[in-house]
Formats: structure tokens, C-alpha cells, sequence
């Protein structure tokens, strides 16, 4: 909480300005009351019209008064609020970008978007509210109660008497209505969960003539979060009644015990009238209270929650000053890597040591799991060894400027992501230096030239972020072009040729060897037939480098290789 | 229109018709009641110097009143709340049972999250403003009647100075309503467009660090979240200024009532408590114009709501399928062929996928079919499941026409592996048993074992009962693959289709699975549709498609013989 405080630096004079004007509005309100009682008992009683006239003019001048001050207070809730919350938005935005991926990763994109979005709108709503009500809610029941201790202070012993019963119960309602939406908020998130699995496996559950069976599920779930909901509007739904009963029991009494003092001559009709009014104003402010406590209450939260982001440590290790060139083609050494990924037991790489000179083309191999990809995650740089060294060019990875290394290393994902936009612009993906030849050479190496011209609109055929019109892999070929548009010199493919089919892909792999400046290539696929073209291929197990030579040597030298190619199909021919 | 569509909700509320009446009648006397207080609030102060016990007995009826108010208003907000959140249950319900009956042609074309927005969303929305609807509407009503009429007896004068200011306020509250929903579906515009920024940023983290493009998109990033503040400022304040111009309002007509009040009061005219009654009424005057003004937001929000939600619920629904009478033989042992005779295909119009497409694949048989990616092998899936109907020719399952088989009697005898690796929110075993519903544990458990899930399986957490989550990633997509496999060889069918069932397995398990897959095969008719054409060569037949249309049809060693499109395939593959 305290460290979002901060975020309240560039909006100080609105966030002061703001509740102060709020005080001055309830002020003005305060007052109300007590003109009408000398109005009541100066004018009409003692029948003086000059008194009225001129006090009227203050009745509305206040009202006059207090409006604007109420205008420039909302005003600067609302330019503070969105202010404080745009800027902790911002700053979150720019700290997803500092992490480490896999710091990133843990979080998980789904609590990040819900921190980006939900979490930051609460917290702008709460303080927003916070700002208009931190003043003014408190300041009228508190100066109602001091109000009516300086008409008369018997009198005043029911509000406060009103005040402490209704506070107990409002705090009571509040605090059962809490975990109620709570369960509400469950329950619809439940309900959303099994609404979306249902959508998205529409073609299985037909598949399999589970459709009603589907449907009950949905029905039991929408069943109880229909029942969470009555539960928790019904827990509110007892608020508004019992506060309006026990204020107006109150002003019945006031009645009562004022009629007495007024006979006795001690207090005034229209003192009592003002008495009344205080007691009305009350009701309103203290629902307004219950209703702030809940909205900032939420808002703390879902502030802590984005602290927790925000409070995450961002690289440890001092950046040495290196000079990386960005070259047409560059070395890789692991040096005893490991890596564990985070929440596993077990190592994923264990003692990883190898050597690729610039210019050689690489195949990774081995079953699922057994590594590839995170020799490819550490050999770009979005993970970091547990211990040992990754080396580009002589250079620890870690020491290469951010911008260095993504410009000297690419690297395509077997599932490739799409930005909503053409086709060309998710080639470039915003890097706007790119020159349109640069485009279409990228685009016929991947061979997404063929994608291209099917399409009437060409480069600027649109895509969704979904990727809909487009199949698993042209996406792919996509992908790659994305990669090879700015001219990595050490170019990774991580599975990402899986979904072409056999005649792309060998044309795919062909126009790869013709690219300018030789750049070192790192293929990782399951299919032999992908790798065989390779200068040496590395067949990796359980983290574990069991062989790595050249198609023909691991053929006479490892009998696992031999086994993998059997299976495929390919004859040690 | 909109009438009919409230008039379609009230079906909803069908049921409890009475409760609406209830309902109806609790608002007019939580309404009548609560009026009523400040007037005899005001005969009570007019009663101090009353003799006898005057003033006890009116405060005896004030206190009656707040207990009828009281209690109508508890009872009435219970009851509004019963009557919506029933209502929109079951109007829910009905949006996603719609789900199962539309044509796959429609569910293609509405995007997953638009329909799940509505089913959830909408409906809530709906609930929002029903529900404000029923609290507001009626009280609100009788409560500004009820007041002016209280007002006209007590002094017409002082009344009409109220009438006068009556339509200032509802134009007030209009304005201020009309201009904070202008901007605030401006602000709710820009959110989408943030919050769409957001998540593909989010989504593609890897891509934006590995290209490093992460300065472009911060800088993107910051344009909009600006654009956002200026909107958001606007509308927050626009909508909060509606409050404390009310109390303006407000505040100026108890002004002009203290005022005429006061000079009537001090000529005799009126008595102190009659003018404390006024004021009470003035000061919550504006109250039931903002409520009124808020239930007209929200209602028409929420009729948006419904003419869409109805709109959809009228969409054409599949047409009734036949009753599944005739197909009672026991569907495991039955060798069934399939023939596919003349089809064509477009999910365009104008556009055809398949163009007169036929072959026949004989009972028992294994039947592969081979081409370039697009060019129509996953259709034919689909027409052969009835999730899509040809546009002329005629599929024979069993020698019989499958229109004139119920979808599903048609869907028992197929079990079926896709590409896409989909499971059921649910354990593992509820998976396995998903096209068996009355499996036994340790027969799911063999079919697990068959296809090499039992290993993995059993290293989770829970074993069998870990709970499958399809936002998780704790198993990987080629495990995800396998227990496909497993839920369509548990179902035990007498076709099975493979459509790229082992494209995310690794070649070792692959060749298990095909063993596996083989065992399954045997004696039952098979689909299979590969990549990898080491998969394929065993199958009896091949039928290569190429653009929509069948090029070649053999087996392997016949087409290898023709030296037509397939040996050029093959051999592109072998070299």
C-alpha cells in the first residue's frame, strides 16, 4: 500500500484540493439547518419578515457556494483518480517488460491482464470515492451529532446513541455481505470457466453426444451462483430497510423527549425541526460510509496485489559494459549449464557443455521433455543457467544489452502468437526500420510468399490476435518471417516447421541455406528428416547431451540415433 | 419490439407471476407509508402544545408506519431479488443449451468470447436492470405522486413552487445521465481497445522480448493508456456531478419553500409543523427523479441486452433429429463401410472446399487420406460427423444415408482424435470415461494403460483424479494428446477417425501409440489423417486430395506404381 502512495506525487494539489472542497460543501450543508431554525423562530414566531428576507439570500447563496465547491471537489477526484491509476497502469505495463521471463512466466499472463485491467479500475474507483467521501461523510455525521449538542445536549444524547446502534449493525450487514460476494464473485468465475470450456470443445462434446450431459453441468453451476446471488443481495437487502426503521424510530423520539423541553420552555419549535433535519442527513451519509468502506476496501486489495508486481526484484546481477556486435553470424558456448525450472524438483538440464562455431547449422533432437527447448530459451537469453555460462561470441549472455541481443539473436516458436493487424505488420511486429524489401525477402524465405499471394488483400490481408483465417501453419511460416526480417546473426527455430507439410517444409529449409552472411542456425524438430541437412545434430535426453556429431557419424556411433531413425522411417541408407 | 421483448421476460417470471403482483403491491405501500411520515412528523410538532395525549397517539402512528415501510421494503427487495436471479438463471440456461443446437456453420462465425460474453455478461445485465427496475420504479413513482399531493393539501402555494421546479429537476438529471452515457460508452470504447492491447501483449510476452520490440509497444501502450485518462476523467466526473447537482436543485427549491413558507408562516398561514413537513418532503424530493433516471440507464442498457439474447435465442436450430429407433444393434462388433459419393462442399457459398468427392472405404478397412495442408482433409471429418451438411452428394455409413441417421447414433458408432488437444474441465478420468460414461475405473484405467497415459498419469498429484484445468499448463501438449487418444479409445467405437492424432507426441510415443492405435484398429474401420507419411503406408487405402478434389486412390505400393502426385509426394518426403 504504501509504495502506491507515491504513485499520488504528480496529483498532490488535486488530491488536497479535492477533500478540502468536499469539507467546505458539507459545511455549507451543516449550516442549512440552523438558518431554517432562527428563520422558524425569529421570523415566523416573532412574525419578523425582515429577518426571512435577508436570511433567505444566505440560504441560497450556500447553496450556490456549496455546489461549486462540490463541482471543483468531483473534478479533482476524477483528474486524480484516473491520473494515480493511468500511471500505475503505466507502471506495471513498464514493468512486465523488465522481468525476467521467467519471473514473467510464474505470475502467468491471466493474473497480470487481471492486474492491468480489474485491479488497476478498482483501485482508481477507490479513490475516487476515497477522495469524496474520506471528508465529508464523517464531518456530517460527526457534525450533525455536534450540531445538536449545541441546541441541546439531552437531545443529542440519541443521535449519539443512533449513530453507535447504527454503525454496530451496518459493520455487522458489511461484514456477512462480504464473503457473500465473495462466493458470488466465485461462482461467476466458475460459471465462466465451464462456459468457455463448453465453447471451445464444442466439436468433442458433439463428437462424443455429450451435449446434455454438458449442459446440466452449466445448469448446476449456473444454479449456484444464481443461489449466491440471492444469498448476497439478500444479506444487503436487510441495509436499507433497518437503517430507515431505526432513524425514523429515532426522530420519534426526538419528538417525543422535544415536546417536553419545548413545553418547558428550554428548546424551540425550531430548534426541533432543525434537530430533525440533522438526524435525516445522517441516514444518507452513514450508507454513503458503508458503501466507501467496501470500495476502498476492495481497492486495498487489488492494491496490494499490484504492489506485489511492482515489488518484484528486477535483475540482480550487475550489467558489465560489453560491446556486442550484432554480426551476420555468431559462436555459442554452453559452459556446465543447469537449469531447474522454478516449482520443479528436478533439473530439466544437468551439466550442458557444447561448442557451435559461426556459420554451422545446428539440429536439436530428442522426446518431449527431454530438453530441447530450454537449450533453446537459454541459448536466446530469455532464461538464465541456474549455474554455468551461456556464451555468445565469447560473451556472457547476460552481459549483452537487451537490445543487442535481440537484434543478433532470433529465434520462432513452434506455437506462433499473432498481433492483431495485416500480415505485414505482424512481420515487422512495430519495428518500423525495417524496409519493405527486407519484408518480402523474409517473406519468400519462410515461404510465406504463398501465403501472401493467396490472399487478394496481399501483405495487408488482416489477421486477428487469434490468428483466425490462418492455418497452424502459415502461422508458422509467419512466425519465421517475423525472425528472419531483421537478420539475426544466430537464427533459433524451436519446433516451429511441425505443422508444414513435407514439400514445404523441405522448400522451407532449402531457402534457409541461402541466406546472406552464412548466420549460425539452430534447428530443434522431432523428425529426423528436418535435421539430417544439419552440419551436426544433438540428440538430448532426460537434460542430457547423449550424442552430438554429424547425421552419418551418429548413424555408426549411436545406437539410440539409429533406433529414432528407424522409427521414422529413415534407413540408415 | 421492446414490448415484446419485455413481454418475452415476463415468460421467464412465468412461474411466479404472483410474486410479480406482491411485488407491485409491496413497492405502493413501502412507498405509501414512507411518504406518510413527514406529514404526521410535522402534526406531531404541531401537537406539543396540544393538550392530552394528542402527540402520543400520532407518534404511535408514525411508528406503525415505519414498521409497515420497514417490513414492505425488506419483504419487496426479497422478493424482486427471487424473482430476477430465478428469472435470469433460467434465461441463461437457455443461452447455453442454444449452444448445442446451432449449426456449426453459426458457431464459426460468432467469436467464442462474444458468445460467452453474452450467455455471461448480458444476462447480468439484464438481472441489473430488472432488478433496479422492480426496486425503483413503482415506489419511485408513487413516492413523487404521493408527495405532491401531500404538498397540494398542506399549502397549494408552497406546492406549486414545487410543480414549477419539477421539470427543471427531471431536466436536470437528464442531461447530466445523457451526457455521462455518452462519454462513458467512450471511455468503455477505449477500454476494450486498452484492455485488447493489454492481452495481446501479455499473450505474445515471449515474441515482444525475443524480437525486442518492447520499447515500440511500451510507447503504443502509452498513447492509449493517455487516451484513456483524458476519457476516463471526463466520464468519471460527468457521472459523479449528477449528485451534487441534485442537491442544487434541492437546496434552491427548499430555498423557495423556507421562503414562501416562512411570510405565509409569519401571517398566520401555516403552522410550524406543516412547514417541517414541507421541508422533509423538499429535502428527499429529488431522490425518486434520480432513482427513475437511474432505472432508465440501466433499463436500456438492459434492453440492448435483450434483443440481443433474443435474437439469438431465435436463430435457426439444427433441424429435430430422427428419432434413434432403428440403430439399437450393439455398435461395437458391427464392421461398418463408409462411402462418400459426389460431395461438394463450400463453408462460403461460391467457394467450394470439396468438389465431387467419392470413394469408398470398406468394412474393417484402414483408410488414409494424404495432401498438401488446406486442401480439405479435416472437411471431410466434418461432413462425415454431421457437423456440417454437403452441399449436394450423399455419405453412406453402413450402406445407409447419414441424414436419415440421427446425428446421435451416427456420433456412437465414431470416436474420434483431432488435432486440437481440448479436454474437459475435470479429472482424469473423467476424460477418459467421456465418451463411456458408464466405464469402470480399472477398464478406463487399461485403456490408459494401452495408450502410454498410464505412466504419466500416475506421477501426477492426484493420480486419476487430478483435476484438468485447460488455463494450466502443468501437462504438456503431448500429454494432453495422449489422453485424447485414451478418451476415444475408451469410448470403444467402431470408427475411428485420426485427424493428426500424434502431431504433438514425440516419435517414441507415437510408435507406441500406433501400436496401440493398430490393436484398436484391427477389425474396425479407420480414418487417418497424417503428416508423417511413415504413419500412412501401412493403411489399405490411400486417397490423395489435392485443391478439394480426389487426384488419387490406392494403396500404397498401387500409387507408388503410378508415379502420379503421391510418388512425388512420397519421394519429396524420403529425400
Amino acid at each position: 500500500m504504501k509504495s502506491l502512495i507515491g504513485y499520488f506525487r504528480n496529483y498532490r494539489l488535486q488530491s488536497i484540493l479535492s477533500p478540502v472542497f468536499k469539507l467546505l460543501e458539507a459545511c455549507f450543508e451543516l449550516a442549512v439547518p440552523l438558518i431554517v431554525a432562527g428563520i422558524i423562530d425569529k421570523g415566523i414566531t416573532g412574525s419578523d419578515t425582515e429577518y426571512i428576507k435577508s436570511h433567505i439570500w444566505l440560504l441560497v447563496l450556500f447553496a450556490v457556494v456549496g455546489f461549486a465547491s462540490a463541482i471543483c471537489a468531483q473534478y479533482f477526484a476524477a483528474y486524480s483518480a484516473s491520473g494515480v491509476s493511468s500511471d500505475i497502469r503505466r507502471a506495471l505495463f513498464d514493468k512486465l517488460f523488465r522481468l525476467k521471463v521467467s519471473q514473467y512466466e510464474k505470475i502467468g499472463s491471466s493474473q497480470l491482464i487481471t492486474s492491468l485491467t480489474s485491479d488497476v479500475n478498482q483501485i482508481s474507483s477507490g479513490i475516487n470515492l476515497f477522495l469524496r467521501l474520506l471528508l465529508r461523510s464523517p464531518f456530517i455525521v460527526a457534525g450533525a451529532c455536534i450540531m445538536a449538542f449545541t441546541i441541546d445536549w439531552r437531545l443529542a444524547l440519541i443521535f449519539v446513541l443512533t449513530v453507535a446502534v447504527l454503525s454496530v449493525f451496518v459493520a455487522f450487514n458489511m461484514r456477512s455481505a462480504i464473503p457473500a460476494y465473495h462466493k458470488t464473485r466465485q461462482g461467476l468465475d466458475d460459471l465462466v470457466d465451464s462456459c468457455e470450456n463448453g465453447i471451445s470443445g464444442i466439436k468433442v462434446i458433439r463428437g462424443f453426444n455429450r451435449s446434455s450431459d454438458d449442459m446440466e453441468s452449466f445448469k448446476a453451476k449456473s444454479g449456484l451462483l444464481c443461489k449466491a446471488q440471492k444469498t448476497a443481495s439478500d444479506i444487503s437487502a436487510w441495509l436499507n430497510p433497518v437503517t430507515y426503521m431505526l432513524i425514523n424510530l429515532a426522530i420519534c423520539l426526538l419528538i417525543y423527549r422535544g415536546s417536553i423541553h419545548v413545553n418547558a420552555g428550554t428548546l424551540t419549535q425550531g430548534e426541533t425541526v432543525a434537530l430533525y433535519n440533522y438526524m435525516s442527513q445522517i441516514l444518507v451519509e452513514l450508507i454513503k460510509l458503508a458503501n466507501l468502506i467496501v470500495t476502498v476496501s476492495r481497492a486495498v486489495a487489488c492494491a496490494s496485489r499490484v504492489e506485489k508486481i511492482l515489488a518484484i526484484p528486477e535483475d540482480g546481477k550487475e550489467q558489465k559494459k560489453v560491446e556486442f556486435a550484432a554480426g551476420s553470424s555468431h559462436s555459442v558456448e554452453f559452459r556446465n549449464v543447469h537449469f531447474t525450472y522454478s516449482g520443479n524438483s528436478e533439473e530439466s538440464l544437468t551439466d550442458i557443455s557444447f561448442k557451435i562455431e559461426p556459420g554451422e547449422k545446428i539440429g536439436i533432437t530428442g522426446r518431449t521433455g527431454s530438453g530441447k527447448s530450454t537449450i533453446a530459451s537459454l541459448l536466446t537469453g530469455m532464461y538464465c543457467p541456474d549455474s554455468g555460462e551461456v556464451l555468445i561470441d565469447g560473451i556472457d549472455i547476460e552481459d549483452i544489452p537487451d537490445k543487442d541481443k535481440t537484434s543478433g539473436i532470433g529465434m520462432a516458436l513452434q506455437k506462433t502468437r499473432m498481433f492483431s493487424g495485416t500480415i505485414k505488420d505482424n512481420i515487422t511486429a512495430g519495428r518500423t526500420e525495417l524496409s519493405s524489401d527486407a519484408i518480402d525477402r523474409a517473406a519468400y524465405l519462410s515461404c510465406s510468399d504463398e501465403i501472401i499471394s493467396g490472399k487478394t488483400e496481399g501483405l495487408d490481408y488482416k489477421v486477428s490476435a487469434e490468428g483466425s483465417g490462418l492455418s497452424g501453419g502459415q502461422k508458422q511460416r509467419i512466425g519465421i518471417a517475423r525472425t528472419l526480417v531483421s537478420k539475426p546473426g544466430l537464427i533459433v527455430l524451436d519446433d516451429s516447421t511441425s505443422a508444414l507439410d513435407s514439400g514445404t517444409e523441405k522448400r522451407l529449409l532449402d531457402r534457409l541455406d541461402s541466406l546472406e552472411g552464412d548466420p549460425t542456425i539452430v534447428l530443434i524438430s522431432q523428425k529426423i528428416r528436418t535435421l539430417k541437412s544439419c552440419d551436426r545434430i544433438m540428440l538430448v535426453d532426460d537434460g542430457r547431451i547423449v550424442a552430438f556429431a554429424g547425421h552419418d557419424e551418429l548413424l555408426e556411433s549411436s545406437e539410440e540415433y539409429r533406433s529414432l531413425c528407424l522409427l521414422q522411417g529413415e534407413d540408415a541408407s | 419490439m421492446k414490448m415484446k421483448n419485455i413481454r418475452r421476460f415476463l415468460t421467464y417470471m412465468g412461474k411466479s407471476r404472483a410474486y410479480l403482483i406482491i411485488s407491485f403491491i409491496l413497492g405502493l405501500s413501502f412507498a405509501a407509508a414512507s411518504m406518510a411520515i413527514p406529514y404526521f412528523a410535522g402534526r406531531a410538532i404541531d401537537s406539543f402544545t396540544a393538550p392530552g395525549d394528542l402527540l402520543v397517539r400520532i407518534l404511535l402512528i408514525i411508528v406503525g408506519l415505519i414498521i409497515i415501510a420497514g417490513i414492505s421494503q425488506r419483504m419487496l427487495l426479497r422478493c424482486n431479488n427471487q424473482l430476477t436471479y430465478n428469472a435470469v438463471n433460467e434465461l441463461r440456461n437457455d443461452c447455453y443449451k442454444k449452444i448445442s443446437r446451432l449449426p456449426m456453420s453459426y458457431l464459426d462465425k460468432v467469436s467464442a468470447g462474444s458468445l460467452q460474453s453474452m450467455i455471461i455478461s448480458d444476462t447480468e445485465t439484464i438481472a441489473d436492470g430488472i432488478l433496479l427496475f422492480l426496486n425503483q420504479f413503482v415506489s419511485g413513482l408513487v413516492s413523487i405522486l404521493f408527495t405532491l399531493g401531500v404538498m397540494l393539501y398542506l399549502n397549494w402555494k408552497i406546492a406549486l413552487i414545487v410543480l414549477i421546479f419539477t421539470p427543471v429537476s427531471f431536466v436536470v438529471s437528464y442531461l447530466i445521465a445523457g451526457g455521462a452515457f455518452k462519454s462513458f460508452r467512450k471511455q468503455s470504447e477505449i477500454r476494450s481497445e486498452l484492455t485488447s492491447f493489454m492481452s495481446e501483449m501479455t499473450n505474445n510476452y515471449r515474441e515482444c522480448r525475443m524480437l525486442g520490440v518492447t520499447e515500440e509497444k511500451t510507447r503504443d501502450f502509452g498513447m492509449l493508456n493517455d487516451n484513456y485518462r483524458k476519457t476516463a476523467t471526463k466520464a468519471t466526473f460527468l457521472s459523479s456531478i449528477s449528485n451534487p447537482s441534485t442537491r442544487f436543485v434541492n437546496a434552491l427549491i427548499y430555498a423557495g419553500i423556507v421562503f414562501v413558507g416562512a411570510l405565509t408562516g409569519a401571517a398566520g398561514g401555516i403552522t410550524i409543523g406543516a412547514l417541517s413537513s414541507l421541508l422533509a418532503y423538499a429535502s428527499q424530493f429529488m431522490k425518486p427523479f434520480n432513482d427513475l433516471s437511474a432505472v432508465y440507464t440501466e433499463m436500456s442498457d438492459s434492453m440492448a441486452c435483450m434483443s440481443k439474447v433474443f435474437e439469438y435465442l431465435d436463430e435457426k436450430e439444427l433441424d429435430e433429429d430422427l428419432l434413434a429407433v432403428e440403430h439399437t444393434e450393439d455398435k461395437s462388433n458391427a464392421k461398418i463401410e463408409i462411402e462418400f459419393r459426389d460431395v461438394t462442399f463450400s463453408y462460403v457459398p461460391g467457394k467450394p472446399v470439396l468438389k465431387n468427392v467419392s470413394f469408398k472405404v470398406g468394412a474393417g478397412q484402414s483408410f488414409a487420406i494424404v495432401g498438401p495442408t488446406g486442401c480439405g482433409k479435416t472437411t471431410l471429418i466434418n461432413l462425415l460427423m454431421r457437423f456440417y451438411e454437403p452441399d449436394s452428394g450423399e455419405i453412406l455409413v453402413g450402406g445407409k444415408s447419414i441424414k436419415d441417421i440421427p446425428r446421435t447414433s451416427l456420433r456412437d458408432y465414431i470416436g474420434f482424435v483431432s488435432q486440437d488437444t481440448w479436454l474437459h474441465n475435470g479429472t482424469v478420468i473423467d476424460n477418459i470415461r467421456f465418451g463411456a460414461k458408464d466405464l469402470s475405473t480399472e477398464e478406463a484405467r487399461q485403456a490408459a494403460v494401452k495408450t502410454g497415459s498410464d505412466s504419466f498419469i500416475r506421477k501426477l498429484p492426484d493420480r486419476y483424479d487430478e483435476y484438468i484445468d485447460n488455463n494450466r499448463s502443468e501437462i504438456s501438449e503431448g500429454q494432453r494428446q495422449l489422453l485424447t487418444i485414451t478418451r476415444a479409445m475408451a469410448a470403444n467405437p467402431s470408427i475411428m477417425i485420426l485427424d493428426e492424432a500424434t502431431s504433438s507426441v514425440d516419435i517414441m510415443t507415437e510408435v507406441r501409440i500406433q501400436k496401440a492405435i493398430n490393436e484398436l484398429l484391427n477389425g474396425r474401420t479407420g480414418i487417418i489423417i497424417a503428416h508423417r507419411l511413415s504413419t500412412i503406408i501401412g493403411c489399405d487405402m490411400i486417397v490423395v486430395l489435392d485443391k478439394g478434389e480426389v487426384k488419387e486412390l490406392g494403396s500404397h505400393s498401387e500409387l507408388i506404381g503410378n508415379n502420379g502426385f503421391y510418388s512425388k509426394l512420397y519421394a519429396s518426403y524420403t529425400t
